[in-house]
């Protein structure tokens, strides 16, 4: 036991180093697992093989696992061979069987098995009665075996996203999915309807700017009784840019005066505070040491920059003393992710590129190398980066930041407006 | 760095290890099923069914129609008022700008001889100033640009004689181009404010 102690508190020490520093990460030391499928009894074989694939995905995506390329079939009710399983070096083992029961669900048995160790580690039984929800089986079936490997958590990988997308001018719907956007549904069609923001880490209810009025309309909606709230109104635009961890201030971009600046909204006492008063852009604003300060951008150097100020306090910080373009930030403790063009000619390259810098350190890290990497969103961990790539698709990317690791999900029809997570 | 988190990492794995050898700590639950169903089954879905009596820019837009003179990279926006067909140009910006060229000054100039002459015949008469951007940038970042541009249309309109009671602005950011090539002359002419009057 106090191996075990030991070992798992140099785990976390080394997750605990600061996120900027490189991490190389050697492969060679990772459990290799192996997930097959057995079925017999079902005639669509097509969600055992879509559910093999994404859990495969999920482990990869996790950075804790080496994925086997062999495939040894078993029968389900059998106790694997162990001797063959190791000499193909795999550490786990992972059989699902995929069935419908008498209500018509499909229900996915799972077994886990310690190969080193000759032992069944994890039974446990999954079921969902619409196909389409398959996705949220796999994720929960990874954050199982993840959680038998005592590693950090992978826990956000069931939880939903929500994202705008661009169908058409002026156009646009709000959608919920699951992080890899395999599950998607639609929640809010018709007109514009853009930067969804949950409400709180709960995702029970969402803001979004609404356009179906003469002017743009904060509005909050309760994502399962479908309540629909007019938060707040606004000359030429309204944006809920992020929302304190108790759910009860939110920071809002808003130009009540015609002036784009930053507010903070009290949800329960319906008071806004004006929090910048400059006379160009401050846009994009997200609470940062225990929501005592805003990061966001302005055009205070005549180019988007990120910036800091203290709540109740006069003075603005410059952040970033890089790049020409930076328009976009989001925050975790003393970290922040930004998006920065590394050139302001229109006609240039023009790539956009996400940096990670600690309030703490001068240190800044590039987490992408090309195309168009914009809209970053921490995890709420901050262990991990959503963000929008844009080629001539869109997709959802996430970087796992002490992991080196970096995946693409795309985006079958239309165009990513903004996410959250 | 690297050998302390090579460490940690072959921990992982003989903690994994180490575990599975304690039967104790052994997760076995096979009886019990876990469900996806009950978060998702009761989402809701809003047809955007907002009734307030203010909230008819689809009906606005109906009314509304863009025209494109492709030839001089110039766009216009027709509006009818009770009959009465009035042009006005859109007014363009420079990349990443919201301030307003001479050349465009002339533009807002133009259109303020033909909204104060509708004007003088309908008293109620709105003037809907709509800010666009280019598809660069950052997405929040160009809904305050294109709000930018807009009020640099409403400063002119203001400064040229029209109550500035009378505009409201919206900022469409990069979500209405008119034009949706990937090139600079495409980009050139997203980057505008529409003008719409409202009877």
């Amino acid at each position: 036991m106090f191996k075990i102690i030991l070992f798992f508190i140099l785990f976390e020490f080394a997750f605990s180093l600061d996120a900027t520093m490189k991490i190389v990460k050697n492969k060679s030391n990772l459990p290799t697992i192996s997930v097959v499928s057995v079925n017999d009894s079902i005639k669509d074989r097509s969600i055992d093989t879509k559910l093999l694939k994404l859990i495969q995905k999920d482990l990869q995506v996790s950075g804790h696992f080496n994925d086997s390329s062999i495939t040894i079939e078993t029968e389900f009710t059998q106790i694997p061979k162990y001797k063959i399983l190791r000499n193909n070096g795999i550490d786990l083992y992972l059989v699902l069987q995929v069935k419908k029961d008498t209500k018509n669900r499909y229900i996915i048995n799972t077994k886990l098995y310690d190969v080193n160790t000759n032992n069944i580690v994890l039974n446990k039984s999954y079921a969902t009665s619409a196909y389409e929800r398959y996705p949220f089986l796999a994720h929960k079936i990874a954050i199982d075996v993840n959680k038998y490997l005592k590693a950090p958590s992978i826990g956000w990988m069931d939880k939903f996203v929500i994202f705008s997308r661009y169908l058409d001018s002026k156009t646009s719907e709000i959608v919920i999915s699951d992080y890899t956007l395999t599950y998607q549904k639609v929640v809010v069609k018709g007109g514009l309807n853009i930067f969804p923001k949950w409400a709180s880490s709960e995702q029970n209810a969402f803001y979004y700017t609404s356009y179906k009025g003469l002017v743009p309309t904060l509005m909050k909606q309760n994502l399962y009784t479908n309540k629909l709230e007019i938060i707040l109104k606004s000359d030429g635009m309204i944006i809920c840019s992020d929302v304190s961890d108790d759910g009860k201030k939110l920071v809002l971009t808003m130009a009540p005066n015609s002036q784009p600046d930053i507010y903070i909204y009290d949800t329960e006492s319906r008071i806004k505070t004006r929090i910048t008063k400059y006379s160009g852009i401050d846009v994009g604003g997200s609470f940062v040491e225990n929501d005592t300060k805003i990061v966001f951008v302005s055009d205070r150097l005549k180019y988007p920059n990120i910036f800091a100020k203290k709540i109740g306090q006069n003075g603005v910080e410059r952040m970033i003393y890089h790049g020409k373009n930076n328009s976009q930030a989001t925050t975790s403790d003393d970290y922040i992710v930004y998006s920065s063009r590394e050139t302001d000619n229109e006609f240039g390259s023009n790539v956009f590129n996400l940096y990670l810098i600690s309030t703490k350190s001068d240190y800044v890290r590039r987490l992408t190398t090309n195309g168009r990497n914009q809209f970053p969103k921490f995890s709420s961990d901050g262990e991990s980066l959503l963000f929008i790539k844009s080629t001539n698709k869109s997709y959802l990317g996430i970087i796992r930041i002490n992991y080196n690791k970096s995946f693409l999900f795309p985006l079958k029809s239309g165009k990513l407006q903004s996410i959250d997570w | 760095m690297n050998s302390i988190f090579k460490n940690a990492l072959l921990g992982m794995f003989t903690v994994g290890l180490l575990a599975g050898c304690a039967s104790k700590d052994v997760e076995y639950d096979g009886n019990s099923l876990t469900s996806v169903d009950t978060k998702i089954d009761r989402v809701a879905v809003s047809d955007d069914k907002m009734t307030n009596s203010n909230m008819d820019s689809n009906s606005i837009d109906s009314r509304n129609r863009l025209q494109k003179i492709t030839n001089e990279s110039v766009n216009s926006v027709q509006s009818d008022v009770d009959g009465k067909v009035v042009l006005l140009e859109s007014v363009h910006f420079g990349f990443d700008k919201y301030k307003l060229s001479d050349k465009m000054r002339e533009v807002t100039t133009s259109n303020y001889t033909k909204i104060d002459e509708t004007v003088q015949s309908y008293d109620g008469l709105k003037i809907k100033l709509e800010g666009n951007c280019d598809e660069w940038g950052s997405d929040e970042y160009n809904y305050a640009l294109g709000l930018k541009r807009a009020k640099a249309t409403k400063d002119a309109l203001v400064a040229d004689g029209i109550n500035a009671k009378r505009i409201v602005m919206v900022s469409y950011g990069e979500s209405n181009p008119i034009c949706t090539q990937r090139n600079a002359a495409c980009w050139k002419m997203n980057r505008r404010v529409d003008y719409r009057l409202l009877p």
